[in-house]
């Protein structure tokens, strides 16, 4: 510090240099970390994660039964190696977040046959099916039925019966897999078989974390 | 030799450095950059991409799936509906996952067997609700489905039906996307 000649009035000399380069160096790094921390937030908000998923195999429904991506779609991502886990399906990119999910699947379903009167429905299920080799038969929490879709041909229609959709909203803990699953069950007791054609799709992305979005009811 | 931050940039001169009044100008210079990354990080945050645009009655013959039309737009904050250019599509602007949701109602007839709203990316449906009706009446259908998109991709809404004394209608067609995700 150096002084003034005639009131002594204190200021920055050369000797002080350091002690101001350290308090810039101290300045700049805390202003760094806050900023970096709301930069942070505002990325997890905008970049939460979604994943959209496409079945290329046909698969088919017997009479009286259902057909399906049972214990194909599990998140959060971390894979596990479990039965009904491929590698295409450890490679989505969603994050381990807990808080609640908008999700939903589409899938076209064409008749093979003459029929009328059929019944199909469409069912969107989060949770085991109650033979994962992860789980057997535990239930876990969210072993729920998200939504479902019912749909018959009448006669003379002779359209196939085109594509199913349905959706909902999901809770995770962050902690347990969830295994998402898309089927369609045929309700017709004979002669007839449900194809799962595609394209197929499952989707999913991040809404908020429970804090933030109130259950009502 | 001065130094800097590792994430932003943030100049600071070092303890063998002379200090002048650039040191500081430079800092704050600094500082000030990195509050415009968080500024544009927070506009795109409150306002992420989104438009709705509705229409009114478009004819809708048996069997065939047919482009919705559009006459107003309710919101678009990223210029993605320009009915003056096209009255059927919403081009996406700013790369990123959209939801997209396309709702009508498919009017009455003689004999209604099934109706069906769709959603297309680029021209190619990729997502579809049907439903089967064994009464004439209204059948209101709505499907949603999340996309991928870069700018210049466009989304439409189409209805189909059958069944027979038509051609039906399709009533009221809403389409809509917003930005879930960037890239």
């Amino acid at each position: 510090m150096e002084f003034t000649d005639v009131h002594d009035i204190p200021c920055l000399g050369p000797d002080d240099y350091p002690a101001v380069a350290l308090y810039m160096q101290e300045l700049a790094n805390i202003i760094e970390a806050e900023l970096l921390a709301q930069q942070t937030a505002l990325d997890t908000f905008l970049d939460t994660g979604s994943l959209i998923w496409t079945q290329t195999d046909a698969q088919t429904a017997s009479p009286a039964t259902a057909a399906g991506f049972e214990d194909r779609i599990f998140f959060p991502a971390t894979p596990s190696g479990g039965a009904g886990l491929s590698s295409q399906f450890n490679m989505q990119a969603l994050p381990p977040l807990r808080g609640w999910y908008y999700v939903g699947g589409c899938t076209r379903v064409s008749r093979v046959g003459v029929v009328a009167g059929t019944i199909r429905a469409l069912t969107l299920r989060v949770g085991t099916v109650g033979y994962d080799a992860n789980f057997g038969n535990v239930p876990l929490p969210g072993n729920i039925e998200l939504a479902s879709f019912i749909d018959r041909i009448v006669t003379p229609d002779t359209q196939d019966f085109d594509n199913l959709w349905c959706g909902g909203t999901v809770f995770s803990d962050g902690l347990n897999y969830y295994p998402m699953s898309l089927s369609v069950f045929n309700g017709e007791a004979v002669s007839l078989d449900v194809d799962l054609a595609t394209p197929s799709k499952l989707w999913l992305y991040y809404m908020g974390e429970a804090n933030d979005i109130r259950q009502v009811g | 030799m001065p130094e800097s931050t590792p994430v932003y940039g943030i100049t600071y001169p070092c303890a063998t450095d002379v200090i002048d009044a650039a040191d500081f100008a430079t800092f704050a210079t600094d500082v000030d950059n990195a509050l415009a990354i968080l500024n544009d990080l927070s506009q795109t945050a409150l306002t992420r991409p989104a438009a709705r645009i509705t229409g009114s009655v478009i004819s809708l013959p048996t069997g065939v799936d047919t482009l919705a039309t559009y006459i107003a737009e309710d919101f678009d904050n990223d210029g993605m509906a320009d009915l003056a250019v096209s009255t059927s599509r919403l081009t996406v602007q700013t790369a990123g996952t959209y939801m997209v949701i396309f709702e009508a109602i498919i009017n009455s007839a003689t004999t209604n067997t099934s109706a069906a709203v769709a959603i297309a990316k680029n021209g190619t449906i990729e997502y579809r609700k049907k439903d089967g009706n064994t009464t004439n009446s209204l059948m209101p259908l709505l499907v949603a489905g999340l996309f991928d998109a870069v700018p210049g991709d466009f989304f439409t809404g189409l209805g189909y039906w059958t069944g027979t004394g038509g051609p039906s209608d399709i009533f009221v067609p809403v389409l809509s996307a917003r930005m879930v995700n960037r890239p």
